[in-house]
């Protein structure tokens, strides 16, 4: 029997993680190009430069975390593979800055559930390192969940205090998020 | 099912599908074609989608357009639409391009007697969505009527629906909710997106389609106002005269190249087409160009015998035979034009290779020759090396190509070869005269030089001393 034989998502005990794969790739391709569709919302149309940042950076991580996704299947010979994202209709996803944020969150539990799922399939004695690296993403997931709540929260914060400098008190909030992830 | 909005599920999906028939009922006065629709059956069709509730949406097909696209005269795969944006970024199907799919017609949801007009019937054991009266004016849509003739009364039409939501069960897609927004005509030999879906004439089976088209030819003929300026009263001398441009037949063939002039009536010519079609074209007043777009197809009939044993015999039967012969001579002539064509391209190809081959013989036979008679003659005259420079041009080295013997064999090599034996034999002959001129003429200049033993002496005087 040849290598390819047997580690592949055709055959059993594989066949039954392919769909569970498929939608964690999905979740992170989805996540990459609706948060990209979501830093230009903040940057043209509500001018917060430094937010717009944040979330271009959780774009990108996304692909990276698509990238870990693909070394743990590679780990069992098994081929990653690349749904398709359809274009997301921003007028009717983003429409304030408080759907921006409930936008993000929503779409970081839609990661959440993709891995939920894929940790269910792989949480038995055969799949153990994959659920293990799995419950890894979930909890960098739910780290940066957590960061994109208290941005809103402070957005909420700033907003309910009224006045012409709330935006740009915002993004200055914003700017100190990035300082501190550079110097990391 | 996506938790996003994304642009396709905004944007509902669209669907093309036919599995329908059309039929005439009838041609009112006004050339207008009243026509009846099978559109939608009940189950899976052939594309694997069920639309539900049909029953429930019969005011789904009414209201309606009915369309089709014209590409190069022809009708077309009729599902022709571009994309574009609007100022907002947002996009539609925009139907204004010359090849988009146009509107025909219109499906009424009322009869004039105030009837439904959408209704359900069981064909075959299957129940269908159909409409009783669908209204196609014929003036606006000539070339669907030629169509729908000469495809022998049967063509494919589609529905198009927008699916809002749906569900996939197995290899089935469940069309819950959608809307149809129009019945579109395809053109003769496109086959539909569902198949199945075809468009008849009434009378297609029989006479009776060929008597409406008479009729309608008829009618055609009777409201066809006549050219008020066509004739006008002299007031002056009070007699009337034509002020129209007398037209003669033999006038109106360079006119239409592409018709047979079969006759000339005041301003109206009698025409027969490629195809075997008769056709009138009516001339403007003074005017002298033809608008082919208003050479208008008609009906004609030839009656032979008299009284009620006359049979009338429409004109494109009687030309059906010739016409076939003509089609068939046509097709003849145009394979043999084509092979002729390609025999020839072959030959100027063949030709072009030829002088090639023989432009390079020239010029290595020049360069060879040259070569050799330069060696030859080494110490006995210093050649010029661009003696022969002048018999290598393009367009010397052209002539030599083209020169051929008595026999009709090639000789232009032999030609140039002997050139340039010319050339370096009067080269060799002149430095010869040269020299010996040389030595004939000298002077020594040194045999006036005091105390020159030499001097005095000729050059006759040295060979005898020596």
């Amino acid at each position: 029997m040849k290598l390819k034989e047997k580690y592949n998502f055709d055959v059993e005990p594989f066949k039954g993680l392919r769909d569970a794969a498929r939608a964690v790739s999905k979740a992170y391709l989805d996540g990459n190009r609706f948060l990209d569709a979501a830093k230009e919302y903040v940057y043209i149309e509500q001018s917060l430069k430094f937010c717009s940042e944040i979330v271009h950076r959780q774009a990108h991580k996304f692909l990276q975390l698509l990238d870990n996704v693909g070394d743990m299947l590679h780990e069992n010979h098994l081929m990653q593979e690349y749904p398709a994202t359809e274009e997301l209709s921003w007028r009717e996803e983003l429409k304030d800055m408080d759907g921006v944020f409930e936008f993000i969150t929503r779409v970081l539990e839609n990661v959440q559930e993709a891995l939920e799922a894929f940790h269910a399939a792989t949480d038995n004695a055969q799949f153990r390192a994959m659920a293990l690296f799995t419950e890894e993403l979930m909890l960098t997931n739910s780290r940066d969940r957590t960061k994109f709540l208290e941005m809103w929260a402070i957005y909420d914060q700033l907003n309910e205090q009224g006045g012409a400098g709330s935006p740009t008190s915002f993004d200055s909030y914003c700017k100190k998020i990035l300082d501190e992830e550079n110097d990391v | 099912m996506s938790k996003f909005k994304t642009v396709s599920e905004s944007n509902p999906a669209r669907r093309v599908f036919s599995d329908g028939l059309l039929k005439v009922n009838s041609v009112d006065k006004d050339k207008n074609y009243k026509v009846s629709l099978m559109l939608l059956s009940e189950g899976r069709n052939r594309n694997g989608w069920v639309y539900e509730n049909i029953a429930a949406n019969l005011s789904q097909f009414v209201n309606i357009p009915l369309l089709y696209s014209v590409i190069d005269g022809k009708v077309a795969n009729s599902h022709d639409f571009e994309m574009k944006k609007d100022k907002n970024g947002e996009t539609y199907a925009s139907f204004i391009g010359a090849e988009s799919e146009h509107i025909a017609g219109w499906i009424v949801d009322k009869l004039p007697n105030g009837e439904p007009n959408a209704y359900l019937a069981t064909i075959d054991g299957k129940q269908w969505v159909c409409v009783k009266e669908a209204f196609l004016p014929a003036f606006y849509n000539k070339e669907f009527i030629d169509e729908l003739e000469s495809n022998g009364g049967q063509m494919s039409i589609s529905i198009e629906t927008l699916v809002y939501k749906n569900r996939v069960e197995g290899d089935t897609e469940y069309e819950e909710n959608w809307k149809c927004v129009g019945v579109t005509i395809l053109g003769h030999g496109v086959a539909p997106a569902v198949a199945g879906a075809n468009i008849r004439k009434l009378s297609a089976r029989g006479e009776a389609f060929r008597e409406i088209k008479m009729r309608a030819a008829s009618y055609y003929e009777q409201e066809t106002p006549i050219e008020p300026q066509t004739q006008k009263q002299n007031s002056k001398k009070g007699e009337a005269r034509t002020m129209a441009k007398v037209r003669k037949l033999a006038d109106m063939r360079d006119l239409f190249p592409n018709h047979s002039v079969l006759g000339v009536n005041g301003q109206t010519v009698a025409l027969l087409d490629e195809k075997g079609r008769t056709c009138v074209y009516t001339f403007r007043e003074n005017e002298d160009t033809v608008v082919t777009e208003q050479i208008v197809e008609v009906a004609a009939n030839s009656v032979f015998g008299e009284g009620d044993n006359a049979v009338s015999v429409p004109v494109e039967q009687l030309v059906g035979t010739v016409q076939a012969r003509l089609d068939a001579t046509k097709a003849a002539l145009d394979k043999a034009t084509k092979e002729n064509t390609d025999l020839t391209a072959k030959i100027n190809a063949m030709t072009e290779a030829e002088k090639k081959r023989r432009e390079k013989l020239v010029r290595d036979a020049v360069k060879s020759e040259f070569a050799e008679n330069r060696e030859c003659f080494k110490g006995e005259a210093d050649i010029d090396e661009h003696l022969c420079d002048e018999l290598l041009t393009d367009e010397r080295v052209c002539k030599y190509a083209e020169m051929v013997d008595s026999d009709g064999n090639f000789c232009g090599d032999e030609r140039a070869r002997a050139d340039v034996n010319d050339k370096c034999n009067k080269a060799v002959r002149e430095a010869k005269k040269e020299r010996q001129a040389k030595n004939n003429s000298h002077f020594d200049w040194g045999t006036i030089v005091e105390g020159n033993p030499e001097a005095g002496k000729t050059s006759i005087d040295k060979i005898l001393e020596d």
